[in-house]
Order: structure tokens, then sequence, then C-alpha cells
């Protein structure tokens, strides 16, 4: 049974916020005065290029590491050790006793949760959808099972809020629209809140409400997904149809405010376009002797927010 | 942080190090002591049975009863193979763990680090606990049966259970060097190496006494060795200066595993 104080810090706040984290390995500072907060209910997209700082700051979070500054408050909870009770996690690669099985590990993490049962255990096994291979040894896992299973130890001990690095990590694509629509589950329908770690843009973008984006061990951008791609400014993206690519080529390369960024869905050419509409667009190629076919604009991309707000990872 | 909380750890790790291979391996090897030094004093006894030895017979000169088995299944216990696995067993414990990243997995829960050490250690004990209830059983059944049910078995129960004492000694410094090593093998060959250095230091110690310098023979009863010996007591005499070195081993050995594991980044 909780203390009256772990149940009000259970209610109160944001689900996490980080006042100034900073940590450093030796003169390196991998995570510099780092603030963040995801609020309860987000699905928190966290970003950012190799070596940016994302698992350092997901382990500074969880204890695995320490912080050279800064404070973390989980749900309004900045008990190092008591802010954990609201935390399941999947860190880098999951881990596990191999010569165990799935469910024994399972087990072994509720022991250490100090919550949950066997009914949480069967649960979270069914879930990820390993409910039929919850009594074998994880030795005989595949990868993606392996994945699976550490949603699953994620899931056990009744977290509030959920960490999870790279998730979708090793699946095949029917896993991760699997993991995908669970997540949204557990935050729409059980009201968890989730703060994500993930290379797969596309993925954050369909997934998540909220972003941030760390470069350097520093949040270069943080916010509602929407807004921020409608606050990027550059140039514009649109695909255009030719019947003729090779001769529309010549063509477009003498046209002012027009690049070639490369191919395009359906053979068409992907092109940025500055400082003209698409009807615009239109008329000068037609008055260049070569019609589009169709030009199809393309919506700002997490992708492009991503490409502007972060340096190249090779420093 | 509740007593229930951490007796739900200490019964996961406990059952955790009672079914890997290497708890699986002391239960065994110590069920194999006990069988062997019946097995070994009866057929001692069997082949020795006309033997004479200055003109008395061997079996007037040494009286073999139950209780004398148990007694050398607890020195064949405690002299090499055992303390290497119980070794062997703390170094998957802390150090396998820590190295195949399964550690991480339990310090990211509520609990402080020390909580996980002190369950660790506490499966680990009782697993030290069990072969030597084990030992003793399986020399103890079959060696009164066919021995006899005479002669002192007090001593020899205090024996065993200075062993378990001795071998909480022993887990602590294997404990220790798992968090300085963080590999098994080297957990084992390191104690293995230190309680040689320590066996040779404390010989030149005792050549010092020897040589009239007597705190060096009051020095060398302190050290590790001598204080993982401090079972022998019940043969040889109890003395409390081993039992004081095998407590300050325990807490400093404990006391820098504590320290090292709150400080260290767990990868």
């Amino acid at each position: 049974m909780p203390s009256t104080n772990e149940s009000a810090a259970g209610r109160a706040g944001p689900a996490l916020e980080l006042r100034g984290l900073t940590r450093r390995f030796g003169a390196r500072v991998a995570v510099s005065d780092l603030h963040l907060r995801v609020e309860q209910g987000d699905l928190y997209g966290f970003l950012g290029p190799n070596g940016a700082g994302k698992t350092t700051t997901m382990r500074c979070v969880l204890g695995l590491i320490r912080r050279d500054a800064g404070e973390v408050a989980i749900f309004g909870d900045t008990d190092p050790v008591r802010q954990r009770r609201f935390v399941g996690t999947l860190v880098e690669s999951p881990r596990f006793h191999e010569w165990m099985t799935g469910r024994a590990n399972l087990r072994l993490a509720c022991a250490y949760a100090g919550q949950g049962d066997e009914a949480d255990i069967t649960l979270a096994l069914d879930r990820v959808g390993l409910a039929e291979r919850g009594d074998d040894r994880v030795r005989t896992y595949s990868h993606g099972m392996r994945q699976r299973l550490g949603i699953a130890r994620a899931l056990v001990g009744r977290p509030r809020l959920l960490m999870l690095d790279e998730p979708t990590n090793g699946l095949d694509p029917r896993g991760m629209r699997e993991v995908r629509d669970l997540l949204r589950t557990l935050v729409e329908r059980d009201g968890l809140t989730v703060f994500l770690s993930s290379h797969l843009l596309a993925e954050v973008e369909a997934l998540c409400n909220r972003v941030g984006i760390l470069d350097q061990g520093r949040l270069s951008a943080e916010g509602e997904v929407r807004a921020l791609l409608r606050g990027l400014a550059g140039d514009e993206q649109v695909e255009v149809g030719f019947e003729d690519l090779d001769r529309a080529r010549d063509v477009l390369a003498a046209v002012d405010g027009v690049d070639i960024l490369g191919s395009g869905d359906a053979g068409r050419l992907r092109l940025a376009v500055r400082g003209m509409t698409a009807a615009e667009l239109n008329r000068r190629l037609v008055e260049a002797g070569q019609p589009p076919n169709a030009i199809v604009p393309q919506g700002r991309r997490l992708e492009d927010l991503y490409l502007a707000r972060t340096r190249d990872e090779v420093r | 942080m509740t007593p229930r909380h951490f007796f739900a750890m200490f019964l996961a790790e406990l059952k955790k190090t009672l079914l890997r291979g290497s708890g699986i391996a002391a239960l065994l090897v110590a069920a194999a002591v006990g069988a062997l030094a019946v097995g070994g004093l009866a057929a001692a006894k069997h082949y020795s049975g006309d033997a004479v030895i200055n003109g008395a017979p061997l079996s007037q000169l040494v009286q073999i009863q139950g209780v004398t088995v148990v007694s050398w299944s607890l020195k064949a216990r405690n002299f090499f193979l055992l303390p290497l696995v119980l070794l062997w067993a703390t170094g998957t414990t802390f150090a396998g763990e820590w190295r195949e990243h399964t550690l991480r997995e339990l310090v990211v829960r509520p609990v402080p680090r020390w909580t996980v050490l002190a369950a660790k250690l506490a499966a680990l004990s009782v697993l030290s606990g069990l072969t030597l209830v084990v030992t003793g059983l399986v020399s103890a059944v079959p060696g009164a049966a066919v021995f006899g049910f005479e002669g002192e078995w007090g001593p020899v129960l205090l024996g065993y259970l200075a062993s378990w004492a001795s071998d909480l000694g022993l887990l602590a410094l294997g404990i220790l060097a798992s968090l300085l090593v963080r590999n098994v093998a080297g957990v084992v060959v390191g104690v293995v190496l230190f309680l040689v250095l320590d066996l040779g230091l404390r010989l030149v110690l005792k050549a010092a006494g020897l040589l009239g310098l007597a705190s060096a023979t009051t020095i060398s009863h302190f050290l590790p060795g001598e204080a993982l010996a401090a079972w022998e007591g019940y043969d040889a005499g109890w003395d409390w200066v081993p039992f004081t070195g095998l407590g300050v081993l325990l807490v400093l050995c404990l006391a820098l595993s504590v320290w090292r594991m709150m400080r260290t980044d767990i990868p």
C-alpha cells in the first residue's frame, strides 16, 4: 500500500520533467542543461542523431548512471528511487536470463518492482503476442520475440510512464504495426504516458503527439509535432510527373528557384521550390515547353524538421 | 521499500541462484563430497580390517564413527572444490549479470542498489547453507548407519555452523571481486590469487614470528585466509581471533561493495 506522500506524488505534475539535466563523460558533455517536460497522456518522441545523448538521458532518468547536475521529477516525485515505481522501461537491447522462461523473467521483474502478479504477467505476454511462448526458455526466442518480451517486461509492475528506447527495433513490419497499435492503446485507453526514443522518423510522426529533438546533448526543438512542422521555414517540396523525364530534367535545371532532389513516388521527380506556388511552377513549365502531368505538393515531414535541427552525425 | 518487497526480491534471487548451473553444481558437489566421505571411509575400514601397526590392529588405533564421517565430510567440503563453486556462483550472480546487462534490469526498478546486493547475498548465503545441510545429511545418515551414532556430535555441528560463517566471508570477498573485475572467471581466479598471496604473507609473518617478532604472528591471525579458516576451530580448538578477522573481512568487503555499487554506472 503506497504511503500518502507516494500517492500524492503519483497524481501530481507532468509525467516526466527534467530540469537542467547534465552529464559529462570526462571532458565530453553528453547531455547539457537539458530541460524537458512530458505531460501526462503524451506519446512523446525523443529524437536525435547517434551520440546526441538520448540514451544517456534515459539512463540518467532511470538511475543507471549518475547525473552531474539537474533534477528529474516523475509525476512530481523527485526521490530517485521512489519515482521509479511509476516507470516501465526498455533500454537499448533488452537482456534476459536466457536459461529462464519468458514468464520467469517477468516474475523476476515483478518481484523487483514490488508490484504486479501472475495476472499482470499473463496480460503483458498476451498484449505483446507471446501468450503461447511465455513458458519457453528465452534462449529459444528470436530477436523480435525478445524485443516483444522487453516491452512486456516494461508493462509488468503496473507503470504509468513507459520509457522505451527503440521499441520496434528488430521487429518485422507486422510486429512494428502491432507495437504501434499497442502503444496507442496504452495511451488512449489505459491512460499511460509513453516516452519513446526512435530513429524511425515516420513512425514517430505517425505515433507521437509531441517530440523533442536532441542534438549534441541539447534540446534543439520541442513541442507539438503539428505546430513544429507548421513553423518550419524553408523550401516547399513537390513531386512533379512528366511524360519525358530526361527532357524534363534539362528544362528544370534552367528554371530559377527549382532544385531536383531526386525521385519521388510513381516515377515523379521530387523538387524543392523557392518563392513560388504550385500554380506558378506549372505556368513556368508550360512556358518552357514541358507541361507536367501531375504536381503533388508534399507536406512538411518530421524528417525535414529533424534534418533542419540536427547536425551531421559524423563529427 | 518494505520488508515484504525485499522478501519478494530475496525469493526471486534464491530461485534464480538455486536453478542456475552454478547453484545446481554446488548442491551436487556438496552431495558428492558427503557420499565420497562415507564411501571412502567404509572402503578404508573394509580393506584395512586386518592391518596391524606397531603390534596394534589399525581398527583400534583409528576408530571410525558416524560423527567421524561427518567431520571428514566437512573438511573435504571446505578444502577446495566447493569454495570454488561458491565463488563461481557469486561471480555469476554479480559479475555475470553485470556483464550480460541483466543487472541493469534490476536496478531500474524502485529499489535502492544496496538492497539488490543484499538480496543476492542472502540468496547466496542460503545456497551455502544448503550445501552444508546436503553434505551433512548425505554423510550423517549412511555414516551413522554404517559406523554407529556414538561420538561427540556437538562440536562437529558447531563446525558446520562456523563453516557457514566462513562461507559468508568468502561470498563477501567474491562480491567485492565481482564489482571490481566484472568477469566470472576473473572473480574465481582473482580471489584464489588473493588467497594464495595471503597464504604467502602469512607464512612470511609466521617466519618473522619464529625469529622473535611476536607482533608478526598476531597480525597473521587477522589476515583473510586465517579468518576464512575460522571453522577449523571445531577440531583445533576455538579461538576468537579468526572470528574477529572474519567479522572485519565481512564488514569491510560488504562496505566497499556497497560503496562501489552505489557509485558506479551500470551498463
